[in-house]
Parts: structure tokens; sequence; C-alpha cells
């Protein structure tokens, strides 16, 4: 397998929906700065093996995005750290979570990213942890050369929910 | 050749300072994923050796269909 198919991390949503979640707190998609962590954006090679069904907790500390997420000038592991986002109904039921700023990394020189990770913090037993929130694969490897690597968001738009089909 | 043509050095080789584009720009298309067969990546070749890339992604229509 490589870096799954763009989707979203199928436990970490229904730990946030459901009553009874393993999280203490739902999924902080629109309050920034929780337990002082912002919601990123991070960057993998296509060496992910997982289909988005199964996946950790903490994305940073056990499983297929922690053992492959890229390194290289100008990169810090957990990526992008997005200054504000917001979640909110947009129009005809459906809600997004935008950002006003694209993540971007300057001055980098990294090869083989295939693909990055929306996440953002929650707490698990009182442990900050991160919730991979959307995994989105580029449908090719990127690579830059002491530049900057920008993702640039459609309409500021990261993903949206249909609560209205 | 007059002396004033062999002075100026008609007919010999000129070597003339001349300003290079400093970037260009070439597209990649994505093999895969939501952007298929569209632009994928931006990449921006600058003259110092230095490449910027832009990633062109989709919003992601999460429980539906993309």
């Amino acid at each position: 397998m490589a870096f799954p198919a763009t989707g979203m991390f199928v436990q970490t949503w229904i730990k946030s929906l459901k009553a009874s979640s393993g999280f203490d707190t739902p999924l902080n998609l629109c309050t920034n700065g929780a337990f002082g962590v912002y919601n990123g954006c991070s960057l993998y090679t296509n060496s992910v093996t997982t289909d988005l069904t199964t996946n950790v907790d903490d994305i940073f500390t056990a499983g297929q995005f922690f053992s492959n997420e890229i390194s290289g000038a100008g990169y810090s592991t957990t990526g992008y750290l997005f200054p504000s986002q917001t979640f909110a109904h947009t129009s005809g039921g459906v809600v997004s979570l935008t950002s006003t700023t694209n993540p971007n990394w300057t001055g980098s020189t990294l090869s083989n990213v295939q693909g990055c990770v929306y996440w953002c913090p929650t707490l698990v037993s009182t442990v900050t942890t991160y919730s991979g929130i959307l995994a989105y694969n580029f449908g090719t490897a990127v690579s830059t050369v002491s530049g900057t690597l920008t993702i640039q968001l459609a309409s500021s738009t990261i993903f949206t929910i249909d609560l209205i089909p | 050749m007059n002396e004033f043509q062999k002075r100026i050095g008609v007919g010999e080789t000129h070597y003339g300072l001349g300003r290079t584009k400093p970037t260009r720009q070439r597209i990649v298309v994505a093999e895969e994923g939501l952007r298929k067969g569209q632009t994928g990546v931006v990449y921006t070749d600058h003259s110092d050796g230095r490449m910027d890339a832009k990633v062109i992604t989709a919003p992601v229509k999460a429980f539906g269909k993309n």
C-alpha cells in the first residue's frame, strides 16, 4: 500500500460524534490554541500503509503516519500550525472547515512528499493528543529546493460536510 | 572591410550582457486522487537554483461523493 486515498480518519470521527467517545473533549476544529496547541497540517511520504479505518489516537506518537512523516530543511515535526480556522455553516446545510492562510514551508528542501494530514488536538485520559482529521493525497510526489512548499486551499476550504444533501 | 569596420569588430563574435528570465513555471498533472488529470503541482524554478512548489488542492466533501 501507499499513502491512502484522500479521506477522513474514521475512528477519530466516530469518537468525536459518539456520546461515549474515546475523547475527553470534542475535536477542537474551531478552537485554536486549546491546551496550548494549534490545529495543524503535517507532511508524509508515500510509504504510509493505512486505509484510515483504523488509526491511533495520536499520529505523532505511534502508527504509520508517525513512522512516515517527512523530514528535511525547513520542516519541523507536526508541520504547519494554523493561526486560525473556522468551522461553521456556509450555505445550504454545508458546514466547512476553512483557513485564511495556506499551509506553507519556506526555505525548505523536501522530497517525495505524497500527502498531508490535517490534525487537531484533543484530550484522551487528560493527555493532549494529536488526532488526524483528514488525510489528503496530492496525487503526485512533491519536492522543493531551498524554496517554499505551499498547499493552495481551494476557496480557503479544507473540507465540507453536507448535512442536508 | 574599412578601418572603421575593423575597429568595431565587424564579423567577429560579440558577447553581450542580457537579462535572462529569472523564473519559469512548470505544471505537473496529478496522477491520482481528487485532482487526477488536472494540475497537481505548479513548480517555480528560479535561476539561482531554488525550486518552489504549490500544491493545488480540492475541498474534500466528507460524508458525500467527491
